[in-house]
């Protein structure tokens, strides 16, 4: 008698969950081309993203030709080698700055809070933009050392994001790559939440 | 990860968030993207709009570019827990950042 009280309250539960699922599923579908972040920006849902687009003309091309198409949204790194050519097209299309989310990301070789400093104002000088809409650690570890532990490292970096935040030259702070454990290690340390993480997982 | 994302109110933005070569070999997904009168990239954008994931999308050529933008229809519930059925598509970590250009 337990046994099948336990199991049709648990079918009630799974079932107000599939619901409450399906419920958030349609908000969002009330705001197709936004996401609110915890910080209250905006961020438009769809991005354009440039990985492996070379520096030149062709980086260049490729994002005015998704900004004349209608995104908002582009996605570059310090490590794709192309943020010069990405803020060039940016600065150079008729889209009002603040119309347009520019997301970039600090080396995962970058783990000293001196080395993301720096690495911030190079980005900047690198798009020859004011701010940066959007700024995360693309890893918690240097690719070669996949896995190993950077987490006081990475409380350092964030420390000089935080900063870096407070000063308007990132309007947004995340990360990229981070499982549970290393966003945990972020949440624990920060005074600014992470908005953002950038994952491969579906 | 998602889920404890969620719960912290982070956002996810996916990048090889499906991965188009396991696509192409699943009949079934084509003919899905085929009822709704779109690419396989499409439904596979829309897919992650609908998981509240924040799909980067990539193509050099203007058309696709253009043609990504467009993915405002709605899946349908049994659709979607069709494809959430599926076995796990994860592509490789350094593949390419799919969904993009139809190939």
């Amino acid at each position: 008698m337990d046994f099948s009280e336990n199991k049709s309250s648990e079918l009630v539960r799974n079932f107000a969950s599939s619901i409450k699922k399906r419920i958030e599923m349609k908000s969002n579908k009330i705001q197709p081309l936004y996401t609110k972040l915890t910080n209250g920006l905006y961020m438009p849902r769809l991005c354009y993203g440039t990985w492996q687009t070379p520096e030149g003309t062709i980086a260049c091309q490729a994002v005015s030709d998704a900004i004349k198409a209608g995104y908002r949204h582009i996605d570059t790194a310090f490590d794709y080698k192309n943020e010069k050519s990405v803020g060039e097209a940016i600065r150079q299309s008729d889209i009002p700055r603040e119309e347009i989310f520019l997301t970039t990301k600090l080396s995962g070789t970058v783990k000293t809070y001196e080395g993301a400093k720096t690495a911030i104002q190079q980005s900047l000088d690198n798009l020859g933009l004011e701010y940066i809409d959007l700024y995360i650690i693309h890893s918690p570890w240097p690719w070669e050392e996949m896995g190993k532990d950077f987490s006081q490292a990475n409380v350092e970096v964030w420390r000089a994001m935080e900063e870096a935040h407070q000063a308007g030259k990132l309007k947004s702070i995340g990360l990229s790559n981070f499982d549970v454990a290393d966003i945990q290690n972020i949440l624990d340390h920060c005074t600014i939440k992470p908005v953002v993480n950038q994952s491969t997982r579906r | 990860m998602i889920d404890f994302c969620h719960r912290q109110s982070i956002v996810i933005m996916g990048y090889s968030t499906f991965c188009t070569h396991a696509l192409l070999d699943k009949p079934e997904i084509q003919q899905i993207a085929e009822r709704y009168g779109v690419s396989l990239p499409q439904l596979c954008i829309r897919y992650s709009l609908e998981h509240g994931v924040a799909p980067i999308v990539q193509s050099l050529n203007p058309t696709h570019i253009a043609d990504n933008l467009k993915v405002d229809f709605s899946i349908t519930n049994d659709d979607i827990d069709f494809l959430d059925k599926l076995p796990n598509l994860k592509s490789d970590k350094f593949g390419p950042s799919l969904p993009y250009e139809g190939k």
